[in-house]
């Protein structure tokens, strides 16, 4: 039994000690009224004065007692049947209460634990690096284990905190769930860590968890700043600023130095590749001359773009589509669904759809437009509002196009404070269902049946007023 | 507590209780019943008819009778009280006392009242005096025999719980010609206690308490003593030819007067 101190079970049969043993509560704290009818008892025994007689026989007795020797002071009464009974009502109405059940059925209590995945989660624990040295873990799982292996990050720190703490806390039946944003929740029947690929970056950039709707017991957030939770725990792995990219700007790379210095670096543009033609490659473009990128058409090369837009129709046979989005139309020619440009592993979004059809599909560094232009003036531009056509196209671009690597917005960087972990109020224990929860109906009849007893062995003992003529 | 029970509601001793039998006043003949004595055969009759008949004899018109009633306070014992079954039984005898003539000194003892009664002053004056009595204070049988005069009482009646009584006591009252009877009434509990795990005895007279357990060991040992004290008096009565029986409180008062006037 995993309630019950061994001093209790010492004195108990073989056989309860055996369904003791495989019983669990799910609100042990209900086993402390256990107090109450013990105290009742105890009282009763404590204040119980021996029933008083008048007899003329008196030196009968005591001459008896002579004999006997007996300490008569400390002669009590037994405690009455009937509060024997009330008091054996009250146990079992308070074990029912605090529901027993097998502990196999138990289905265990559900520990969450939300991961911030936001960037600065993965800025490397030490406080202040110099300029220059690499501190932003990379865009993709795979970068973050090849560019710094055996280097924690804060998320590794806080998390590796929060496992530790919970280890404490952890019940043979608990479970684990992970959950984070872009990431499907993650359940485990242990608790360790997730592999990388699950807490390392994602291909879109998230933010950081409700720290205020999910503030719930059994939650745990591991994050890097210090929030004010009620219920939930916190293991923020804390940090100090950390100096470095924050971004670029056409050919100027923008780094931090600290406090309110900033150092613009002359830099290379970066490449966007284009497959195919027509008004969107067209607006693509334009894009690029205004950001600062080199626009190419090769699909090969050396260096990964930092955007690639695919335009295709798919297979034979085309058919003539009128698209429309934010204020602009468009005639286009769509054929069957070709196969998906994106990696499966990487979420998509659907920018424009029809019907069933995905039109346009984006992940971060790739565009895919499921559509080819007419020949001819049919597709020369689009209908509608032109400019409301480039605005919507250059938005979709910048929000695609891959961030420089290794830049971190400059909130990121600051400081994280201080380290903090709590656990936080743990999750309740789930009830037993069916079959796990026939003790507690057992237990309630048992106490009906006793509060029963009692009620009627108390009306018999009550005893006639007794006529003492005199 | 058979042997408690057996002893109580029983005539003992061999006294002249009767009020036919041991007087002057011839009245008639009844038949000789087996194990009478001889001497109250009538041998010429029997020498005429060839049957036993033993002659029938009143007492005295003018004897004097004594009932002296313990009022202290343990015999309020009981349900009904003890001083309740012991006032009805000497209001009984009051009565029949008076129908045969004789006249009635009622004693009470806790304080030392007297009332005469006769044909004259008869049953309403014993009724409102006995009414009167209460179980209280703790002079009891001992107490009266040591201040009572009973000059000129051929029959003493003693009706009490006598465990306050000394059977030396008795010499004092012992006289020629005298006929004492005593009438010990008990309480239930004091017959026959209840168990309890504990139990505060406490003596109304003294407020002495003591605090037993009673269980069947104790009941039994309480049952020994019990048999001894009656055997006691049992035995005491017997020597001196008095008339004496122990009855419950919950007993008839009329069987217990008619167990004790009844020929011997």
């Amino acid at each position: 039994m995993s309630v019950l101190g061994a001093s209790g079970v010492a004195l108990l049969p073989g056989h309860a000690l055996a369904v003791l043993d495989g019983l669990a509560f799910v609100r042990p704290p209900a086993l402390f009224a256990l107090a109450i009818p013990l105290l009742l008892l105890a009282l009763a025994k404590l204040l119980a004065r021996p029933e008083r007689r008048a007899t003329g026989s008196l030196r009968l007795w005591m001459r008896l007692a002579a004999h006997e020797g007996e300490a008569a002071s400390a002669l009590r009464p037994g405690i009455p049947l009937p509060l024997w009974l009330l008091s054996g009502s009250f146990a079992a109405a308070i074990l029912a209460l605090a529901g027993p059940h097998d502990e196999e059925s138990s289905t265990g209590r559900l520990w969450r634990i939300i991961v911030d995945r936001s960037p600065s989660m993965y800025l490397r624990q030490e406080p202040a690096l110099p300029i220059g040295e690499l501190a932003f873990m990379g865009a993709r799982s795979e970068e973050l284990q090849r560019s710094v292996p055996g280097v924690a990050v804060r998320l590794e720190v806080a998390l590796d905190a929060a496992l530790s703490e919970l280890a404490k806390s952890w019940k043979p039946n608990d479970r684990l769930r992970y959950e984070s944003e872009n990431r499907e929740s993650l359940d485990l029947t242990q608790p360790v860590a997730p592999r990388p690929a699950w807490w390392g970056p994602g291909a879109f950039e998230s933010a950081e968890p409700d720290f205020v709707s999910d503030d719930a017991r059994g939650t745990l957030f591991v994050t890097d700043r210090a929030q004010p939770l009620e219920h939930a725990g916190l293991f923020a792995s804390g940090g100090g600023e950390v100096y470095g990219l924050l971004g670029r700007r056409k050919s100027l790379r923008l780094e931090w130095a600290g406090g309110s210095a900033f150092e613009e670096q002359p830099a290379s543009p970066r490449l966007v590749s284009c497959v195919g033609n027509g008004a969107v490659a067209e607006v693509l473009e334009h894009w690029c001359l205004t950001r600062g990128f080199s626009f190419t058409r090769a699909t090969d090369g050396g260096e990964e773009p930092a955007l690639r837009l695919d335009l295709a129709a798919g297979e034979p046979p085309l058919e003539p589509l009128s698209v429309e989005r934010d204020g602009w139309r468009l005639e286009v020619r769509v054929g069957l669904p070709v196969e998906q440009v994106a990696s499966p592993r990487e979420p998509r979004e659907i920018w424009l759809q029809q019907g069933t059809r995905e039109l346009v599909v984006w992940s971060p560094g790739r565009i895919e437009v499921n559509w080819t232009a007419f020949d001819g003036e049919r597709s020369a531009s689009p209908g509608g509002d032109p400019a409301a056509f480039a605005v919507s196209w250059s938005r979709l671009f910048d929000r695609a196009v891959l961030p420089e690597p290794g830049a971190v917005s400059l909130a990121e960087r600051q400081s994280a404070g201080d380290p903090r972990a709590a656990l936080g109020e743990p999750p309740i224990e789930p009830a037993p269902t069916g079959e796990a929860s026939r003790y507690e109906a057992w237990l309630a009849w048992l106490a009906a049946a006793l509060a029963a007893a009692a009620a009627w062995s108390l009306s018999g003992s009550t005893t006639p007023a007794r006529d003492r003529r005199a | 507590m058979g042997r408690s029970r057996g002893a109580a509601e029983r005539r003992e001793g061999r006294g002249h209780s009767a009020l036919y039998g041991a007087g002057e006043e011839f009245v008639g003949y009844r038949p000789y019943r087996a194990g009478e004595s001889l001497s109250a055969l009538d041998w010429n009759l029997l020498a005429r008819l060839d049957q036993p008949f033993v002659r029938v004899a009143k007492r005295e018109a003018s004897e004097r009778w004594a009932v002296l009633l313990d009022t202290s306070a343990s015999m309020g014992v009981g349900v009904p009280g003890k001083l309740q079954r012991a006032a009805e039984v000497a209001a009984a005898l009051c009565a029949v006392g008076l129908r045969g003539g004789s006249t009635i000194t009622l004693w009470s003892s806790s304080d030392t009242d007297r009332l005469d009664i006769d044909r004259g002053r008869g049953m309403a004056a014993a009724m409102h005096w006995l009414e009167s009595k209460r179980a209280e204070g703790d002079a009891g049988l001992e107490a009266l025999l040591a201040t009572v005069r009973l000059a000129g009482s051929g029959r003493v009646f003693l009706v009490g719980d006598f465990f306050d009584l000394d059977p030396a006591s008795i010499a004092r009252i012992q006289r020629r010609g005298r006929e004492l009877n005593f009438l010990r009434i008990l309480a239930e509990e004091e017959l026959v206690p209840p168990r309890s795990e504990a139990i505060e005895w406490v003596d109304p007279e003294s407020d002495e308490r003591r605090r037993m357990r009673v269980d069947k060991t104790a009941q039994s040992d309480y049952e020994l003593e019990l048999s001894h004290n009656l055997e006691a008096w049992r035995s005491f009565a017997a020597r001196h030819r008095i008339a004496s029986g122990c009855f419950g409180s919950t007993s008839a008062f009329e069987d217990i007067v008619s167990s004790i006037l009844a020929p011997a």
